[in-house]
């Protein structure tokens, strides 16, 4: 794993906003991107507007979440050189978004996917990512098909189909109970069935979305490169008496936590075994 | 530009092998796919693959106790999810920790894990966590799990944050380095809501 993401990419607006986040928002300011390397057997360099953004990218990896600046971005890949140039003319890459380049917006979660079309040719796809809630105990399944290899349906054994019949550099959003299931991807119409992944016991939970990308052939075979996004929190309210505030009145604020020091020795003991009972009973 | 491979590989091979759950396949080398376009690929290494489907199984062991043995903190730590409100769930009581059921869990080999704790409490005074705004970086923390693995952490940072400008979708992160983020409360207090202005958030990396 020799990833790095290099700073001063003329990508990194690494600002964060002032404002509360809901559960998995994207800032409303910057675009959030993954980026997945699907293309078999070929470690890479990325470059961004000409600037090296990425070096030695391995095959299956997936970059940690890059926040962007929104704008127009011209995506090159080319084969993994050592050391890596720091720029190259944008648009002369072996593939990527062209010189035309790609719009990145504000307050949107994108994932790029380097991988083959259907027919073997390397491409670059901008995904969407529909980050919207999977509901209480919910888990959310974003399955991209971005492996060399015709449709496929993808299913939930023994016969839920979760996506049906879907084709290189498309794919979907479901939102599914938590639980473990045993997934397969099937080649669409094929019959017997082609199963060309297997995953059993993939533990989705509940909070939580799967991001999952076909990836092969390598050596004839076909895998999932997966990521996830977890549901954050609004925040955490973790205290509730001021006793160690910076705005505490220094006599007043000993004198009170000297109080409550007191107070819970003598009755910590009884309060927490009530509390205890309530949260059992919860 | 393109590598391609015959168009029948992937009907007969791909009925001859499934990728199952936890071995790694044998790479023989010598069956290179046929007729690739470009030489700078061909050198290129192959990586296993599999070790991706393994992250899809693992099932999560919650955290049972966090230990800062240099700052004498010693707590359990139960699973807490959210509130109505969508903040973050916590025991009452600042000597309890709460670790956040729906991020990493330290066996998660990915992802941030989140314990949190009261930094105070009007009946049972100040919490341990408090002793974490003075962490320094490099102090060592552990993680007991529920199946008894101790996982070794080292403070990174310190960040005292106004609640409101918290980035939180990037420290509930279940992608990524594996970390342990600690997080509490401190800055004012203002009594109309009883609670503190600030977040004090302790991101650790995992060394073992």
């Amino acid at each position: 794993m020799r990833n790095r993401i290099l700073a001063g990419l003329g990508v990194a607006a690494l600002a964060t906003v002032g404002v509360a986040a809901p559960a998995t928002a994207v800032s409303p300011t910057t675009a959030d991107i993954w980026v997945v390397h699907a293309v078999p057997g070929v470690e890479v360099d990325v470059y961004i507007n000409g600037n090296l953004a990425i070096a030695g990218f391995d095959p299956t990896t997936v970059t940690p979440l890059v926040d962007v600046a929104p704008g127009n971005y011209v995506v090159d890949i080319v084969p993994a050189a050592t050391p890596a140039a720091e720029t190259i003319t944008p648009g002369t890459g072996l593939f990527g978004t062209g010189a035309g380049g790609a719009a990145i917006a504000a307050n949107t979660s994108y994932t790029l996917v380097a991988h083959p079309d259907a027919d073997g040719d390397f491409v670059l796809t901008p995904f969407v990512n529909d980050l919207s809630a999977a509901g209480a105990g919910n888990a959310s399944v974003t399955v991209r098909h971005t492996a060399e290899a015709p449709a496929v349906n993808v299913v939930a054994l023994p016969s839920t189909t979760l996506f049906p019949n879907v084709v290189n550099g498309t794919g979907g959003t479901v939102s599914v109970p938590a639980g473990t299931y045993d997934i397969q991807v099937q080649v669409a119409g094929s019959d017997p069935v082609v199963v060309a992944i297997d995953a059993p016991d993939t533990a989705l939970n509940a909070g939580t979305h799967y991001f999952l990308h076909a990836y092969g052939p390598v050596e004839g075979a076909y895998s999932i490169i997966p990521f996830t996004i977890g549901d954050a929190a609004a925040g955490i309210p973790a205290g509730s008496a001021g006793l160690v505030a910076d705005n505490a009145a220094p006599v007043g604020g000993f004198a009170a936590a000297g109080a409550a020091a007191l107070l819970a020795l003598l009755a910590a003991a009884g309060v927490v075994i009530m509390r205890r009972r309530a949260a059992a009973e919860r | 530009m393109r590598t391609r491979l015959a168009a029948s590989t992937l009907l007969t091979v791909a009925g001859l092998v499934l990728i199952s759950g936890c071995s790694a396949p044998a790479v023989d080398d010598s069956r290179a796919r046929s007729a690739p376009a470009f030489d700078p690929f061909r050198s290129a290494r192959v990586e296993a693959t599999l070790p991706s489907l393994d992250l899809l199984q693992i099932v999560k062991s919650p955290p049972a106790r966090v230990i800062v043995e240099s700052l004498g903190i010693d707590m359990p730590v139960e699973p807490h999810g959210l509130e109505p409100d969508g903040q973050m769930s916590l025991p009452e009581s600042p000597f309890d920790a709460a670790w956040y059921e729906f991020g990493s869990a330290p066996n998660s080999r990915t992802g941030n894990t989140i314990i949190a704790a009261h930094v105070d409490d009007r009946v049972e005074g100040v919490g341990p966590f408090a002793r974490l705004r003075t962490v320094p970086v490099g102090t060592v923390v552990s993680v007991i799990d529920e199946e008894g693995v101790r996982h070794t952490y080292e403070v990174r940072s310190v960040e005292k944050l106004d609640k409101g400008a918290v980035p939180w979708q990037r420290y509930f992160q279940t992608f990524g380095p594996e970390r342990l983020v600690l997080v509490t409360c401190g800055g004012d207090f203002v009594e109309e809501i009883r609670n503190y202005t600030d977040n004090y958030i302790v991101t650790a990396e995992k060394v073992s």
